[in-house]
């Protein structure tokens, strides 16, 4: 099933039918935003559009095809794939992984018990997130993270939609599959909100490479502990690590042996030094900078905070 | 004389046939209903214990050795092929469509129609909960039915015989 597939087949019919009119790219689509009663929107890369009932892509949002609720009713059945009762702990967390590594968001009405989310209810709004693997993203940084045929352990840092996960997801590749004369490895990937690897039904949707285990929704604490008593990894790949429960969980794999490779939110080396305690364990820190014309420059440093190497 | 008398052999054979083809067909309305019972029970389970998707139970249920096997069968291939996107579409084919819910009566029928199309739409407090009334439903109607069956499988023997008996003496 190709990607535009997988993504009609969760879209009722009115909404499909003008997706196909309307010959999305989908090699450039990130989005498709559906509200209740508001304009359909789609997004190309970080610009929004707008479909007509005719299926005419429009930059005008008052002759767009209005969503009703009927529209997110269905669409919320078929992304579950009729069974909503199977998804009550995705949903908890306010997204639903599909079959391809999209992600679709949910926000609606939330029901609180004991001051936490137990179920979303009234479900109105609905985003559609594409999944675009960038593959060979890291091949270019390979060498600089590599030290006497060993993945040092490695902090990837940027500021949100940066693109730590598609970095982290293909060093796992890579690492996971061989690259050059470095050998493949066991690598255990702790994948708490999915988005690494997009397990759909626990299969890995994207490329993580052939010797990669794969822990889903679990937290990173947990998760962590789990394979490294269970399945023997050399390396362990988390994201967004940033709690005293993973930091604490992060030093147990290194005291095991194994190399760790986890991004961090934060806006650069500085930030980092300032407010991350741990950074003396990793000896590599990869920083993406985003520029306003969205092109990213990667800078590389070594555990003294010294930069080894830049790449465009 | 032959003749009337194989006629008649013949007629009143054939009301028998009759009385005991329509006292079968209730057996089998309780068999059926009894399987449905067995197969939502395992519905119940794979929600209650394993959140298991409404696709993947109907396949497992289809490969159980039930009555209903292929009836799963063909919806689970109706939810996965996606032709249809509305849930009470797909129970409608499914129903109309399969000769083992021909043997229940309208009644039943319709509910078996509204339970399913209803199915998978709820979290899962609520899922257990549609389950258990529908059950409930079931049990009762098994219950009916079986206290229902020995007289009922008697009659219409007795009236199949007893009117083929009729018309062989109005023909005579």
């Amino acid at each position: 099933m190709d990607k535009l597939e997988q993504i009609v087949r969760i879209l009722p019919k009115n909404i499909s039918r003008l997706i196909f009119k309307s010959d999305v790219d989908i090699s450039r689509l990130s989005e498709i935003r559906l509200r209740c009663h508001m304009p359909f929107i789609i997004r190309y890369g970080r610009k929004d559009m707008f479909i007509t009932s005719e299926g005419r892509i429009c930059t005008h949002p008052e002759n767009a095809y209005r969503v009703s609720p009927e529209d997110i009713k269905e669409t919320f059945v078929l992304l579950s794939d009729y069974s909503v009762y199977a998804f009550e702990e995705e949903m908890k967390c306010g997204y639903i992984t599909i079959a391809g590594g999209h992600r679709v968001g949910l926000a609606g009405r939330a029901v609180v018990s004991d001051g936490r989310i137990k179920n979303l209810r009234y479900i109105s709004f609905i985003n559609i997130r594409v999944a675009h693997e960038l593959i060979g993203c890291a091949e270019q940084i390979m060498d600089y993270i590599v030290q006497d045929s060993n993945i040092c352990n490695t902090l990837i840092v940027s500021g949100p939609g940066g693109g730590k996960t598609t970095m982290l997801r293909d060093i796992i590749r890579l690492a996971s599959s061989g690259y050059r004369s470095l050998r493949g490895r066991n690598v255990g990937v702790v994948d708490e909100r999915s988005e690494i690897c997009a397990c759909y039904h626990g299969i890995p949707q994207n490329n993580v490479g052939i010797r990669t285990d794969v822990v889903d929704s679990c937290p990173k604490a947990e998760g962590m502990m789990m394979l490294v008593r269970a399945m023997s990894p050399e390396i362990i790949a988390v994201d967004e690590i940033g709690t005293d429960s993973d930091m604490r969980a992060v030093l147990y794999s290194m005291t095991c042996g194994c190399s760790v490779i986890a991004t961090i939110h934060g806006s650069g080396i500085d930030d980092i030094n300032k407010r991350f305690h741990m950074k003396e364990s990793f000896e590599r820190i990869i920083v993406i900078n985003v520029s306003g014309s969205e092109k990213r420059t990667v800078v590389i440093y070594d555990g003294e905070r010294n930069v080894i190497g830049s790449v465009c | 004389m032959y003749a009337k008398l194989y006629g008649s052999i013949i007629i009143i054979a054939m009301g028998a046939y009759v009385g005991y083809a329509c006292g079968e067909r209730t057996k089998r309305e309780l068999e059926v209903i009894k399987s449905l019972l067995r197969c939502i029970k395992m519905i119940e389970s794979e929600i209650r214990y394993a959140g298991t998707p409404i696709r993947d139970i109907f396949s497992q249920i289809a490969h159980t050795g039930e009555m209903w096997d292929g009836f799963f069968l063909s919806v689970s291939d109706m939810i996965y092929g996606g032709e249809y996107k509305k849930s009470e579409d797909i129970w409608d084919v499914a129903v109309g469509g399969s000769a083992l819910a021909r043997e229940m009566n309208v009644r039943d029928r319709r509910e078996l129609i509204r339970f399913f199309s209803g199915l998978g739409k709820n979290d899962i407090e609520t899922e257990l909960g549609r389950i258990s009334l529908y059950t409930e439903y079931i049990s009762e109607r098994i219950e009916t039915l079986s206290g229902e069956e020995a007289g009922k499988v008697k009659l219409f023997r007795v009236l199949g015989v007893t009117a083929a008996l009729f018309i062989t003496i109005l023909i005579l």
